[in-house]
């Protein structure tokens, strides 16, 4: 089902964190313990550095891509509580805004959907949760404090499409979409937020994980009347929550799996219909619904455990 | 091992009738008193063997003790409490025999728990699960003097041992801390656990720290001014009945919940800096312990007695050997001086020797020294409870230090924090605290990390030495660990002895070891690089050290993933299978803080690259992480003791970090082409003919099966016939009904939308959603539309490098603003219209062969197959869906000239919108025809003439000047102000 396209040798020092590629899926963005981020152009099988970022002092957690249409940028968070914005300016990256207002550990970033302008969430260890902005050449910070008691995981943000308004009769009065995301904590919570008036409020606490919940991810929209979000925990479950209601009031939740370790990470496909789960197990498996509703498992992208990690002996069947 | 470790040294068990419920020592340590049902038993602890007279209990027997407490104030010894049911009794000792005093009733039901007050000793705490938690004064026995009320039970009820006002209650997994001067509500809130708490102990060294103990196996350690973060968490396999800080070192002792008969292993001593684990089990007792208690402790002398009353009717004394101190942090050569902090409270408040250490500012409010011990209690005795609460008020307003007493020593503390001044290359003080008299520093010395926690007594500088302690982050190994500290604390006593404050020369005198140390060790050395300077800038406020316990909150690192980026691309990294974790029964652990205690005792293996420095030290520890399990599993069915310090093995493991240094870093790119429903050769073969849909269905029937989805050329065959032009809709309203009423008209459609829903194929959504939109939406536009439009991006776009705006935000924008491919439609519906237009209406969105209500959401497929075909850089195939789009995009609600003003043609006044602001008329007219434009226009930038798009790109096919004979060079001009951003400033365009 999967084929292997090409094997990037990061050549970081240290453990890899996250790997994400941009939005044309031409640039890759990695990060790792060794405090570096680094960027591979790999059009064609070909792999070049084009940047080695340095700037943060501890461990390089999570990456991501802003939307192009704002240029080439992309934010880091990492271990010394810091975010980092880079942006490529004549084919050089520079630091193009350091965000230090965290008290611990930054675990997880997001852009915000373009819709939305230059918008990123981070999510801390620190409890809370910042939105940083860009208006009027400005960066702004917004926080959410005590987002989840204990810490902060996860962050995703909603697709700007509202789901509601798709199946209702078009009025001559255009919706504003409302920016959402939704956050993972420590408290094995999985919580919603919604912005009124310029105020982040907690719109749904969603209550099913056992242990801290380890990654969030709101499916992309493709125009379908309802709204998916899938989460993972260390109690090796992965949930997927689903709100059927235009208005979004009730969320079901349906364990996809239960994982024998924590699982951490999430990934939906851009048609919303393939979720990349991938934990401690050191396993990578792709999931899909059905179309009686269930969730089966699709391919086991690598066994793991127990193989060799050279890309020969990883490549799964065709 | 067991036997030799416990201590147990008087175990008296012929108390078997007394049915004993609860247990406690007196403030001397010279009494145990066990109360049951029937009678309350006196034994003396340094000579069990006596027999005293059963002290007799009045009135209600029927219950059974709960708690039973002495009086822990100097001079107040022959006094103690018990409760049972909704009473509290005094007891007290009057010629030599033994008197219920007082019986304290107000509480509805059950009393939990009390607890004397450690500062006034006729005051007492009673709390019960009627929600109500009460203050005694003793003297005054008729009603409570204070009571505090909420909505929860209290389980537990302590004072703070070292602020007078504070207390503390338990309420299920809630904590609340009370002001005993505000009982209106609490002053703190603590959500401690989700199951129930069942003991509360406070540090007896600081007002801001307390213990807990919980149903949910843990000790966790609070500080209540950061009630959202536990500091420290101690994991066991058993629910916590009691968890009570040691009065040495900084160990704890748990206690089992009692229910659950585990028997063994129910008492155990743990260490704080090392959470692993517990350090020691008290075995003996064959039954649930039901109290422990600490004998007080002597003195001088560095014996420390727990008492302990099991429900197998023994009761036992174990003397804590120097080496079990030892492991809590304590320096065993020196004795112990009686004014450490550490030392359980009571007793520092019951041997006050030194006149020039004031205590507990009880009534001295002007922070003059108090006196005599003997006076020492005497304000409290002359002052009524009010008088007391009252009194220190004054002077205790702000937090605990404050409260008279201690009023001196902070600011010693402060004026040597202060006077610090150290510049050492190795060592850096992370946070000082004059609040909680301790200082964390760390120090790197070469690929070691030391994180060190200095407490301050409140007797020092003039009687007590700091006390030192190395925090789990720390990664040497024990032995090193004890000759460091053995150093640093002869340091502090040379100090002393000179009447020098201790903290600098400690700080230098650890700078020069560790790099003594380092040259001692075999590894090479460099020099340590952090520099201190800086790094404690960006630290200093900051609690939190790399890779030390606070880390507990902090995800244990992802070291592989999955993530879909792009359309159809699978980005993969794994943890290489060389280095994996042990057998299934290991699960990965969830917080970082358990790296580094995994990883406690072990130097840190040398770094991959020549760049590395001593602050990697987190990453090495990940690695190492992994690298300890597959040792574990190869070591299976050996001796699996933690001796990683000596392990002979080190090189060769250092040998295989480096050789998967490179596998480690490898990123796999997947395709995953199969899995996902949209197409790329299928997006580009696609067609759109706008003025012949047939034909467009047909074309598009052909590219599916050229691709091989044949599911789609049944589709688009199906298409083809639907949009057969026999069947376009009659323009009569009257007419036949028209085919979208048919079954397989809209209905036909509406059942291939939702299966393809469920297979989430926005691109066969959109296709369709175009085919069968075009028709019935905008059936009046001209001919060739389609490549019209096409045309006017590519021409509209004069950035030929990259034809993707990944230049500016603002580009995008402009661009957006100049090709108002957006129909006007809308506008249409603000006017007012005659019947026979609306039935006119009704009967096109009759018509229309896609449900009209559910346009938005056509639009929405069209957008997210949009946005997937930018992806793929597609961009003409972009652009002809989105000319599909009915209602504009969210980004655009108001269909304007965005950032281009115009002069209305009719009333002379600037317009931003198709429509003028002013006069409702069409504002922008077209240089050729001369009538309005409203849709697709294209003007000049430099001269601002234009008009329809079509008409504008016939004319400057053959002409390159203005048509309204300007004179303007208008691609050439147009292309140069796009090159100079002309949007900074406001641009009006007059005709």
């Amino acid at each position: 089902m999967v084929s292997v396209i090409s094997t990037v040798d990061t050549a970081h020092e240290d453990m890899i964190h996250d790997a994400q590629m941009d939005y044309y899926g031409v640039r890759l963005a990695t990060c790792s313990s060794d405090r570096s981020v680094k960027i591979f152009d790999v059009k064609g099988g070909q792999q070049t550095l084009v940047a080695d970022l340095r700037g943060h002092e501890g461990p390089v957690w999570q990456v991501a891509w802003a939307h192009p249409m704002f240029g080439n940028i992309l934010a880091s968070c990492s271990y010394d509580r810091k975010v980092i914005i880079w942006k490529e300016n004549n084919s050089a990256w520079d630091k193009l805004f350091e965000h230090s207002s965290h008290d611990s550990s930054v675990n997880s970033v997001q852009w915000a959907p373009h819709e939305f302008g230059l918008a990123l969430a981070c999510a801390s260890s620190d409890g809370s949760v910042s939105i940083l902005t860009y208006t009027d050449g400005k960066w702004e910070s917004q926080k959410i404090k005590d987002a989840h008691a204990i810490g902060c995981n996860a962050v995703s943000w909603a697709p700007a499409v509202e789901p509601g308004s798709l199946i209702e009769p078009p009025s001559s009065q255009k919706l504003v979409p409302v920016k959402r995301f939704v956050t993972g904590g420590c408290d094995n919570l999985v919580k919603i937020w919604k912005e009124e008036n310029g105020e982040w409020r907690e719109e749904h606490k969603l209550e099913a994980h056992s242990d801290w919940v380890r990654d969030v991810a709101w499916a992309p929209s493709i125009g379908l009347p309802h709204s998916t979000i899938a989460s993972c925990s260390q109690d090796g479950r992965v949930i997927i929550w689903t709100s059927d209601e235009s208005t979004g009031t009730a969320w079901t939740p349906k364990i996809l799996n239960k994982f024998s370790d924590v699982v951490w990470h999430v990934s939906w496909s851009v048609t919303g219909n393939i979720l990349a789960v991938s934990g401690g197990d050191n396993k990578v498996s792709l999931w899909k619904e059905s179309l009686e509703g269930q969730w089966v498992c699709v391919s086991d992208v690598n066994k793991g455990e127990g193989q060799s990690s050279t890309p020969t002996d990883t490549q799964p069947e065709q | 091992m067991a036997a030799h470790w416990s201590n147990e040294n008087v175990s008296v068990d012929y108390f078997r009738e007394s049915q004993a419920t609860a247990m406690a020592v007196d403030s001397t340590g010279e009494f145990a008193l066990l109360a049951g049902r029937r009678g309350l038993d006196l034994i003396n602890l340094d000579n069990p063997g006596v027999h005293y007279p059963r002290v007799k209990r009045k009135g209600m027997m029927k219950w059974d003790i709960s708690v039973v407490e002495w009086n822990p104030h100097y001079g107040r010894h022959k006094e103690f409490v018990t409760a049972s049911n909704q009473v509290a009794d005094l007891y007290a000792k009057r010629e030599g025999d033994w008197f219920q005093e007082h019986s304290l009733k107000a509480h509805t039901r059950a009393i939990s728990d009390l607890n004397w007050s450690v500062y006034e000793p006729d005051l007492l705490a009673t709390c019960s699960v009627d929600t109500y938690i009460y203050l005694w004064d003793t003297r005054e026995p008729k009603k409570p003097s204070l009571a505090f009320s909420t909505f929860a039970g209290a389980a537990q009820v302590k004072w703070n041992k070292r602020n007078i006002n504070y207390l503390a209650t338990v309420h299920e997994g809630d904590i609340r801390l009370w002001d005993k001067r505000k009982n209106s509500q609490a002053v703190q809130y603590i959500s401690a656990s989700l199951s129930k708490i069942h003991g509360l102990d406070w540090d007896p060294g600081s007002e801001n720290f307390l213990v807990t103990a919980s149903q949910d196996c843990t000790a966790k350690f609070w500080d209540v001014r950061d009630p959202k973060k536990t500091i420290l968490e101690l994991r066991t396999n058993t629910p916590l009945w009691r968890a009570r800080y040691t009065p040495f070192g900084d160990g704890l002792v748990t206690a089992t919940v009692p229910q659950l008969r585990r028997g063994e292993k129910s008492l155990l001593l743990w260490s704080q800096s090392n959470p692993v684990g517990a350090i020691h089990s008290f075995t003996g007792h064959t039954d649930d312990v039901l109290d422990f208690q600490w004998r007080t402790h002597k003195e001088g002398s560095n014996d420390f007695q727990l008492i302990t009353w099991s429900r197998d009717h023994s009761l036992r004394i174990w003397r804590v050997e120097p080496h079990l101190q030892k492991l809590c942090g304590v320096d065993i050569p020196e004795p112990v001086s009686p004014q450490d902090p550490l030392i359980s409270s009571f007793e520092l408040v019951g041997t006050p020797k030194d006149p020039q250490m004031p205590l507990n500012g009880i009534g001295s409010s002007g922070g003059t020294p108090a006196s005599t011990p003997g006076a020492l209690n005497e304000p409290l005795v002359a002052n009524g409870s009010g008088g007391v609460i009252g009194s220190p008020e004054t002077t205790t307003s702000v937090g605990l230090l404050a409260s008279g007493s201690y009023s001196q020593k902070p600011s010693l503390l402060e004026q040597e924090f202060a006077s610090v001044k150290i510049n050492l290359p190795n060592v850096t003080i992370q946070k000082m605290d004059v609040e909680g008299q301790f200082c964390t520093i760390t120090a790197f010395s070469h690929r070691h990390i030391l994180i060190m926690k200095i407490f301050f007594p409140p007797s020092y500088p003039e009687k007590a030495t700091p006390k030192l302690v190395f925090l789990p982050a720390t990664t040497l190994d024990s032995t090193v660990k004890h000759k460091l500290l053995k150093i640093l604390e002869d340091t502090c006593i040379r100090q002393m002895e000179n009447n020098k404050l201790c903290l600098e020369a400690c700080l230098q005198q650890l700078s020069v070891s560790i790099d003594g140390m380092k040259l001692t060790s075999e590894i090479p050395s460099e020099p340590p690089t952090p520099p201190a300077s800086s790094s404690y800038k960006q630290t200093s406020s900051l609690p939190s050290t790399y890779g030390s316990y606070l880390d507990n909150h902090i995800p244990f690192p992802r070291t592989s993933g999955a993530r879909f980026s792009g359309v159809d691309k699978l980005v993969v990294f794994l943890r290489p299978g060389t280095i994996k974790k042990s057998g299934s029964h290991h699960t990965t652990p969830r917080a970082l803080s358990s790296l580094s205690t995994l990883n406690l005792l072990k130097p840190l293996p040398i770094g991959p690259g020549p760049s590395s420095q001593s602050p990697e030290v987190l990453p090495s520890l990940l690695r190492n992480f992994y690298k300890e399990r597959e040792k574990k599993q190869r070591r299976i069915g050996k001796h699996r003791k933690k001796t990683f310090g000596s392990d002979p093995s080190l090189p060769s493991k250092s040998s295989t970090t480096t050789g998967s240094a490179t596998a480690s870093s490898l990123v796999v790119l997947y395709s995953a082409v199969g899995l996902t429903p949209v197409h790329q050769e299928l997006a580009k073969k696609y067609q759109f003919i706008r003025h012949n849909i047939p034909l467009m269905c047909t074309l598009n029937a052909e590219a599916a099966a050229s691709v091989g989805r044949t599911d789609l050329v049944q589709v688009w065959s199906l298409a083809a016939l639907s949009n057969s032009s026999e069947l376009q809709p009659d323009s009569d309203a009257d007419g036949e009904t028209p085919w979208a009423q048919h079954p397989f008209g809209r209905q036909l459609l509406q059942t291939l939308f939702d299966h393809y829903s469920s297979l989430h194929d926005v691109q066969t959504l959109a296709m369709l959603s175009c085919a069968f939109g075009s028709i019935s939406i905008q059936p009046s536009l001209p001919a060739g539309g389609s490549s019209q439009s096409q045309d006017v991006k590519s021409y509209l776009v004069t950035d030929s490098s990259d034809p993707i705006f990944t230049k500016e935000w603002s580009n995008e924008k402009s661009t957006q603003g100049m090709s108002f491919s957006e129909s006007p439609d809308d506008y249409r519906f603000g006017e007012n219209r005659d019947p026979e237009q609306i039935e006119k209406e009704q009967h096109r969105l009759s018509t229309r062969l896609l449900e009209p209500c559910l346009t938005a959401q056509f639009d929405a497929f069209k957008r997210s197959y949009a946005d997937i075909l930018y992806r793929w850089r597609l961009l003409n195939e972009r652009a002809q869906v989105l000319n599909y789009v009915s209602c504009p995009s969210h980004t655009k609600i108001d269909l304007s000239f965005s950032d281009f003003g115009v002069i209305c043609q009719k009333c002379n006044k600037r317009s931003y919108k198709v429509q003028c602001e002013h006069c409702r008329s069409y504002s922008f007219q077209c240089a050729i025809c001369h009538t309005a434009v409203k849709g697709s226009s294209s003007f000049c930038l430099a001269c601002g003439h234009g008009g329809h798009t079509s008409h504008m790109l016939q004319w400057f096919k053959t002409e390159d000047v203005c048509p309204t004979g300007c004179g303007c060079q208008c691609q050439a001009n147009t292309k140069l102000v796009c090159e100079k951003s002309p949007l900074s400033t406001d641009p009006v365009v007059t005709r």
